[in-house]
């Protein structure tokens, strides 16, 4: 308690600092005290967000180019789950579609997908194309962000792509 | 004669522009390093992937010991929530009930400065037009790839904090793969509890939502017992992790490499799946390449292009394997 004071005012050497961030990790109370401090230090202003500048922006976004890849197949989660485990289902995150590349134009069907096998040498590597990641890739990503730089650039914004994952496909 | 003067006139002050335009870049970006640690703020954004967009709130608070409390909650369709207390992440999925806890890197990756001067091999970097994004004026400052291994990025950052305010990630054929702006922002101003309590923790407990925990350990000898013979050009590895596996017995390695920017992650799980076959996915910019290898699955995944992740997959070999066919270095 007053290690977390102390911290917050900023009191502590850096061991110390260092070892009352790891206490507040680790206990729930700690953190309980770290926030109120913070609500005791700081003056409490008003809030509300406006947020009706969000459908200008989100038009905005929409209407710059944001192209993605060649049209999608159609169903093509079926055929793709086969390399993931009986349990993966493709939830459609979003309008992806299906990335070729090697070639970068042509596009696999899927039983083409079929005859695909390890590769052994690497050039001999048939073309593999690209199925939109479903919750089967939350918690790699979700490992991922932690220590990922962009992470140290963006703070929690990244994460947006690991709850994205799970939106209900259809969209 | 005439011409060579002529030349001379145009060319060196264009070199010497293009010098400054970079250093302007570097300094920017070193700004907005350091924004996240130091700079307190709220608001809401809208992300865009693959044709699809999604808005969001956002809270981010700093102290000055270094503590960061930080609330994402999407305003979107069903109300997902992350929840950043310092280095631990939390993500709660209302939709599955699911909550995942992540022990974010014991050690973080703050671009710092000598990697963010590293980042010149692999990026032309400079700066570009100014901007207003939410109201604030904003810098932009793009990142273009000298090969196709890794994506270009463009930022523009709030001139005063470095706070980058849009971004936005593309491939070598321009088309969008990521966009990211804030919509509405306030920067500044004192700790809001409000602004950061879970919605979905009490709920959560209550009700026994499934609980995916990620526990991780930095591997004892930072020696996974295996070696990646083809790595991407530019990219070197940062570290070599165990991580429990969620739901499963058993640990996995998990390698982390980077080219100052972006990251790849590595991930060796004992096993594989039933279909022994190589897959590819992507969400966004990340692209994630699964593969067996001996009697393990390894999946690589990072912000990069899909030929990038597969290359690494494709030349990582247990290390006895390794060194039958090369001699160890």
């Amino acid at each position: 308690m007053e290690q977390i004071s102390a911290l917050m005012d900023s009191e502590l050497s850096p061991d110390d600092s260092a070892q009352a961030l790891r206490r507040l990790e680790d206990t729930p109370e700690s953190r309980e005290t770290w926030d109120t401090y913070h609500l005791i230090g700081d003056s409490l202003r008003g809030q509300g967000l406006s947020i009706n500048v969000i459908t200008q922006v989100s038009a905005a976004l929409q209407n710059e180019p944001t192209v993605l890849a060649p049209r999608r197949v159609p169903k093509p989660g079926k055929a793709l789950t086969f390399a993931f485990s009986a349990a993966a289902s493709v939830s459609a995150i979003a309008v992806v579609g299906w990335m070729a590349f090697s070639t970068g134009t042509a596009v696999n069907a899927p039983a083409e997908l079929a005859k695909a096998t390890t590769p052994v040498v690497q050039i001999a590597e048939p073309q593999l194309v690209s199925a939109p990641g479903g919750e089967q890739m939350n918690e790699y990503l979700l490992a991922h962000q932690g220590v990922s730089p962009s992470s140290g650039l963006q703070g929690v914004v990244p994460y947006i792509r690991t709850i994205s994952a799970t939106t209900p496909s259809g969209r | 004669m005439r011409v060579s003067w002529i030349l001379l006139c145009g060319l060196l002050p264009a070199a010497a522009l293009a010098a400054d335009s970079t250093r302007d870049g570097l300094a920017m970006l070193e700004k907005m390093a350091s924004a996240s640690r130091t700079t307190n703020y709220s608001g809401t954004f809208v992300f865009n992937h693959g044709g699809q967009s999604e808005t969001s709130r956002i809270a981010h608070f700093v102290n000055p010991a270094g503590g960061v409390l930080e609330r994402l909650e999407t305003l979107d369709g069903p109300a997902r929530e992350v929840i950043r207390t310092n280095d631990q992440v939390t993500c709660y999925l209302p939709g599955t009930k699911t909550v995942l806890i992540d022990p974010r890197g014991s050690r973080q990756f703050p671009v710092r400065l000598e990697q963010i001067q590293d980042l010149t091999h692999h990026y032309r970097i400079f700066k570009e037009a100014k901007d207003r994004v939410a109201g604030v004026e904003c810098q932009w400052v793009a990142l273009l790839p000298k090969d196709n291994l890794r994506y270009a990025r463009r930022f523009c950052a709030d001139v005063k904090t470095g706070l980058p305010l849009r971004a936005r990630t593309f491939n070598d054929k321009n088309e969008t793969l990521e966009a990211f702006s804030f919509s509405t922002l306030e920067i500044g101003g004192g700790f809001k509890r409000d602004l950061v309590r879970s919605k979905y923790a009490a709920i959560s407990n209550k009700q026994n939502w499934r609980v995916d925990r990620s526990a991780m350990t930095a591997a004892d000898s930072g020696d996974s017992g295996w070696i990646v013979q083809n790595q991407p050009a530019g990219f070197t590895k940062l570290m070599e992790l165990r991580r429990s596996i969620p739901g499963k017995s058993g640990t996995m390695s998990h390698l982390v490499f980077s080219d100052g920017l972006a990251a790849i992650s590595v991930f060796i799980e004992p096993g594989t799946k039933a279909d022994k076959k190589p897959a590819l996915r992507h969400q966004g910019a990340v692209s994630m390449y699964t593969r067996p290898v001996g009697g393990y699955t390894v999946t690589v995944l990072g912000e990069t292009p899909a030929e990038t992740v597969m290359q690494l997959a494709r030349s990582l070999e247990p290390k006895a394997t390794a060194a039958v066919t090369t001699s160890p270095r």
